[in-house]
């Protein structure tokens, strides 16, 4: 099971609780916001997984309208960003298991379908693209044990046994390496901000 | 067209708003008494449910939708632009040109011409199964992908039958237009069925292709013209998917799947938990230019095809049953 933190790394500059709390009061200027934040990488977590770009953006889309169907039910215990990551991961475990996109929620909004050019498609494969290296870039400052475990983990999803075995470690020190990694990468977004 | 993102954006802020002013209402409704509150959930949810499925003549929102789409696409056939480009109705006919790179995303060889002797090959038995369609030269072949079967493979323009309009994208807007004034005084859930009917249509779709695959026996028994076939479209920047574009029957109840593998695959390893079953079925198959062939016998109900890189490497794991 994946750890509720290591989303954490995507972003954590604004206060995403407190845009959760507006959105919920009907705040629009606070929903841009929070998804101008966040939709870079949640287009790049689901066209890694799926690898179909129009289908990432029909995931997306339905992530980010149950964000606004449920920004009053977000409890504030666990990160925001981990939050949306939730609903996303449950998007996409649904949308596997029936083999088709779920639209209860853009439903629910009265939303239109959204229709896609060539130029929509390369839209998508570059908010992918930046939602990744956004990732990388600061991974890259990471020491090469921790970021090979943290790429590992976080981008190939291996669990955390094969990757003790790729690297060649206990699987303990495996966890103790991601979790380090984790700390460091939000401390260093910290400061970014 | 707009961005699509901020198409998105401008819609979920659009649903903020209107999701704030009914959370107000329902905030407002909380300070009445208890029984009032339970009466107007009832009608709430009773009026959402009649929204869901409303009918109205007896016909559901989804259906009126798609009804005005189809009146609308008959109502502008004569429309220039709407006009049909007839393919050929006496076998396949060749054309240059290049198969859109979201076929050779996954099946890389269809963009390398082979020899002119395979192509010829291959265009005589298309013409033996009668196939109507316009073949992209270049992407003509036949692939053994057991030694007891082979597949016929092209890419051809347009759809199935190599049927267009004149003018994809101007018959769209005028298809569009008419659908407006057709459904201008419905309900909004059924313009947007109405729209979402007509993006559907692939006779409007510019650049569309379609992937042609037929099995053949080998050899070929002489009164046979052809296995099964099947013929998939495919929008330009759409790309195609791994699957099993095709199954068809054998002797004895045994069924013969054709798959697309997933890029990288290099074989396809056969599991299945009902060890009797076991017996007939393959425990690997190579893949083939992309292409792969298994035949499952009779009697095994649920087994799992696993893509394999050639680094050993486990790719996606498919369950099926039959």
């Amino acid at each position: 099971m994946r750890s509720r933190n290591e989303h954490v790394v995507l972003s954590s500059r604004t206060d995403d609780a407190g845009l959760l709390r507006q959105i919920a009061d009907g705040d629009e200027r606070a929903f841009s916001m929070f998804y101008r934040e966040h939709l870079d990488a949640v287009v790049a977590f689901f066209a890694r997984r799926v690898g179909d770009r129009e289908l990432a953006l029909d995931l997306t889309a339905e992530t980010f309208a149950a964000v606004v169907i449920g920004a009053g039910t977000y409890a504030g215990d666990a990160p925001a960003v981990a939050w949306l990551f939730g609903i996303a991961r449950n998007k996409l475990r649904e949308s596997l298991r029936r083999d088709r996109v779920e639209d209860a929620a853009r439903r629910r909004l009265g939303m239109e379908a959204i229709l896609l050019d060539d130029a929509g498609l390369e839209q998508i494969d570059e908010r992918a693209g930046r939602g990744e290296s956004k990732l990388l870039q600061t991974l890259g400052e990471l020491p090469e044990a921790t970021r090979s475990a943290l790429i590992a983990r976080l981008l190939e999803e291996q669990d955390y046994g094969q990757i003790a075995a790729r690297l060649q470690c206990s699987e303990q020190v495996v966890r103790q390496r991601v979790h380090r990694g984790l700390k460091k990468l939000r401390a260093g977004l910290k400061e970014e901000s | 067209m707009t961005d699509p993102f901020e198409e998105l954006e401008r819609q979920l802020r659009r649903a903020v708003r209107i999701s704030s002013g009914e959370r107000s209402r329902r905030a407002w409704r909380g300070h009445r008494r208890a029984w009032a509150i339970v009466a107007v959930a009832m009608l709430v949810a009773s009026a959402t449910a009649l929204a869901a499925t409303r009918l109205v003549g007896g016909q559901s929102l989804e259906t009126q939708g798609r009804k005005i789409a189809l009146r609308a696409a008959r109502e502008t056939a004569s429309v220039p632009a709407c006009l049909q480009v007839g393919g050929p109705s006496t076998g396949p006919v060749l054309s240059e040109g290049a198969p859109l790179a979201a076929i050779t995303v996954l099946l890389p060889s269809l963009a390398t011409p082979v020899s002119s002797r395979e192509r010829a090959a291959t265009l005589a038995q298309f013409v033996r199964a009668r196939l109507n369609a316009i073949l992209l030269s270049r992407t003509l072949r036949t692939i053994p992908v057991t030694p007891h079967v082979q597949l016929l493979v092209a890419v051809g323009v347009g759809e199935s039958g190599g049927e267009s309009v004149r003018s994809p994208l101007a018959c769209a807007r005028a298809r569009l237009a008419r659908a407006q004034q057709l459904d201008g005084k419905r309900p909004a859930t059924v313009q947007r069925w109405a729209r979402w009917r007509l993006g559907q249509m692939r006779d409007t779709v510019p650049g569309l292709q379609t992937l042609y695959i037929f099995e053949l026996p080998v050899p070929l028994p002489p009164h046979v013209l052809a296995g099964g076939g099947t013929a998939d479209p495919v929008r330009p920047g759409h790309a195609l998917k791994p699957g099993l574009p095709l199954v068809a029957g054998e002797p004895g109840g045994a069924r013969l799947l054709i798959g697309i593998a997933a890029r990288d695959a290099a074989h396809i390893r056969l599991q299945t938990r009902d060890t009797g079953a076991m017996h007939g079925l393959p425990t690997q198959v190579a893949v083939r230019e992309g292409f792969y062939a298994v035949t499952v016998p009779r009697g095994v109900r649920k087994f799992r095809l696993i893509e394999v890189a050639a680094d050993g490497r486990m790719l996606r794991p498919v369950d099926l049953r039959q």
